[in-house]
């Protein structure tokens, strides 16, 4: 199953290149859904001729539904949520990135063939992009390690019913994550050449770096085939990405139908490799642990270390990362910044590093 | 199959249980009288390192000519150790060759290879062709620990191994974690910010790189595009 998540700068067209992405993929006959944000009532539950099949995602009514199928539950804890109806639920923070994984994870399991993601603009796809990782990392850090390891082993007491729940939501979001970071998954950035939509797009592409979301494809649209500024920003965007493919899309002077632009323009686009993941090397003494953020700035990066984990800041997106075996015995010395590379800098703990503690 | 147990006609046991001699009758293992063919772990592994070494030694000879001492002249005056190796490389070999052929014939077991004596009798042919009986099949295997050992192995799917294969690497740190003597506490709790590098060139930010495509060399059609 391949999965295509189409975000982008708003008013960009990623909604048309998800479209059009969508219905490259029905022509190659494959079994193809599109998820988009909308009423349910917009859901086409059958696609037709080269058409894809369309699930919406509707927080009130994916949540309406879920209240309902919970109804068992509710029964046995008694009033009022035995008898609250789902129909009478207000929109509750986090209700949106929520429903948008409720919506995904019922597709995924449904064995479509490719499962296209209209994500929307990034300042909305970001939050919920993310929410599987920041999940499992506040798990991780809130839950000591014996807890988490009789829950694994299935040794839990009866009464300790909340790690059980901590549990089974640990694993339901790494699961998510599997998915979400494998090499099925891609991630594709639509924007415009004008200064003002490509860097609202650029913007977004360190804070996927830092969740490690597989951004593999980035569209330039609406580029003017006789502005050669606009022709030279994907030049330019190749030579500072080389880990990512970029594409152009020309602008038409009387835009023709999005389902006609979708099927001349979009099939041929071909989805690019994965981009590296962080990855730690030794250097002499020192270990280095290599983050590839684009477009970070120095100034906005900041790392520090709580407990396991590595607390990772760039601009307003923050990750919390299990530090790998070998730099949980060491100390975190420093960091630099080499054009998009963070490099962090560990040093063995002396007080603990097994070369150093055999000696007298 | 062969088998000349009363009560278990059709059932085969591993080779290494022995003969229809070693173990003559299903019930008498578990009868207070009985002889005791199969008993603990340890019985049982030492009577497979018996078998083992009699069926060796026996292809060796048959290997070597006949003659009591053929094995140890072939071992060429070594220690004794060193004639057992040589004797189990041998017999190690003829052993596998006969069993992978006897699989291939689908026939009933001949030879040394027969654990249970060679008299196939009427309406056992469709037992034979069962052959080679998997561990743990038979009926005194549910007795022997090392059947069940063997059992439960082959019962664990492939995918469980590989799944276990790659989580070794984490089995080994949490190893070394444990050994190691806890974690660090890192220095403490320190907020690092990134210096810029001394062999690199400064990271672009995204305004940086809009004003750096926003003055353009001028092309023909920039003009006319206007």
């Amino acid at each position: 199953m391949r999965t295509v998540v189409v975000t982008g700068s708003a008013g960009s067209g990623s909604s048309t290149v998800a479209l059009g992405l969508a219905r490259g993929h029905v022509q190659q006959g494959r079994r193809t859904v599109l998820v988009r944000q909308g009423a349910a009532s917009a859901e086409a539950p059958e696609g037709g001729e080269q058409q894809p099949v369309t699930r919406t995602v509707d927080p009130l009514a994916w949540a309406g539904a879920t209240w309902d199928a919970a109804a068992p539950v509710r029964r046995l804890l008694g009033p009022p949520w035995s008898t609250l109806d789902g129909h009478s639920l207000l929109p509750v923070p986090g209700l949106s990135e929520l429903s948008w994984w409720g919506v995904l994870r019922q597709v995924w399991s449904e064995g479509w063939d490719t499962v296209v993601v209209d994500a929307g603009p990034v300042a909305a796809s970001l939050p919920w992009l993310t929410v599987p990782d920041t999940a499992v990392g506040l798990l991780r850090r809130t839950s000591p390690l014996a807890e988490r390891a009789g829950a694994a082993a299935g040794t839990l007491e009866a009464g300790s019913w909340h790690l059980r729940a901590m549990a089974w939501l640990d694993s339901e979001a790494a699961e998510l994550l599997d998915t979400l970071r494998s090499g099925a998954t891609s991630v594709v950035v639509v924007t415009e050449p004008n200064p003002h939509q490509l860097g609202r797009a650029l913007q977004a592409l360190a804070p996927m770096a830092l969740f490690e979301l597989p951004v593999t494809d980035i569209v330039v649209n609406r580029v003017h085939a006789r502005r050669s500024h606009e022709l030279a920003v994907c030049d330019r965007l190749r030579e500072r990405l080389p880990d990512i493919a970029v594409h152009s899309a020309a602008e038409r002077r009387r835009p023709p139908p999005p389902l006609d632009l979708a099927t001349e323009v979009w099939p041929s686009l071909t989805l690019g490799p994965r981009p590296p993941r962080p990855r730690v090397g030794r250097t002499g003494e020192q270990f280095v642990w290599h983050w590839r953020l684009p477009f970070a700035e120095r100034e906005q990066v900041a790392a520090t270390i709580a407990g396991e984990d590595m607390v990772l800041t760039v601009g307003p997106a923050r990750r919390s990362v299990p530090l790998p075996s070998v730099l949980r015995r060491c100390h975190l010395q420093g960091a630099t910044m080499s054009g998009p590379v963070l490099r962090l800098t560990f040093l063995p703990d002396p007080a603990i590093w097994p070369a150093n503690k055999e000696e007298p | 199959m062969t088998d000349e147990t009363p009560g278990s006609a059709g059932e085969g046991r591993p080779w290494w249980h022995g003969g229809a001699e070693a173990m003559p009758d299903v019930e008498a293992i578990i009868g207070p009288e009985g002889m005791a063919a199969v008993g603990s772990a340890a019985d049982e592994a030492l009577k497979l390192f018996v078998v083992l070494r009699d069926r060796f030694v026996t292809a060796t000879q048959s290997d070597a000519g006949p003659g009591p001492d053929a094995g140890r002249e072939q071992a060429g005056g070594e220690s004794p150790w060193g004639a057992l190796l040589g004797q189990f490389a041998a017999g190690a070999v003829k052993a596998v060759g006969e069993i992978a052929s006897a699989a291939t014939q689908q026939g009933p077991r001949s030879g040394s290879a027969t654990p249970s004596g060679s008299g196939a009798g009427p309406g056992e042919a469709e037992d034979a062709a069962d052959w080679p009986v998997l561990p743990g099949e038979a009926a005194a295997c549910s007795y022997c620990p090392i059947c069940q050992a063997i059992a439960l192995f082959r019962s664990v799917p492939m995918t469980t191994w590989q799944r276990l294969a790659a989580s070794v690497v984490e089995v080994a740190d949490a190893a070394r974690d444990f050994t190691g003597g806890g974690q660090s506490d890192h220095g403490g709790p320190v907020v690092v910010v990134p210096q810029p590098a001394d062999d690199a060139p400064p990271a672009q930010s995204v305004a940086e790189f809009l004003r750096s495509i926003q003055d353009p060399p001028q092309g023909p059609g920039d003009a006319a595009a206007q």
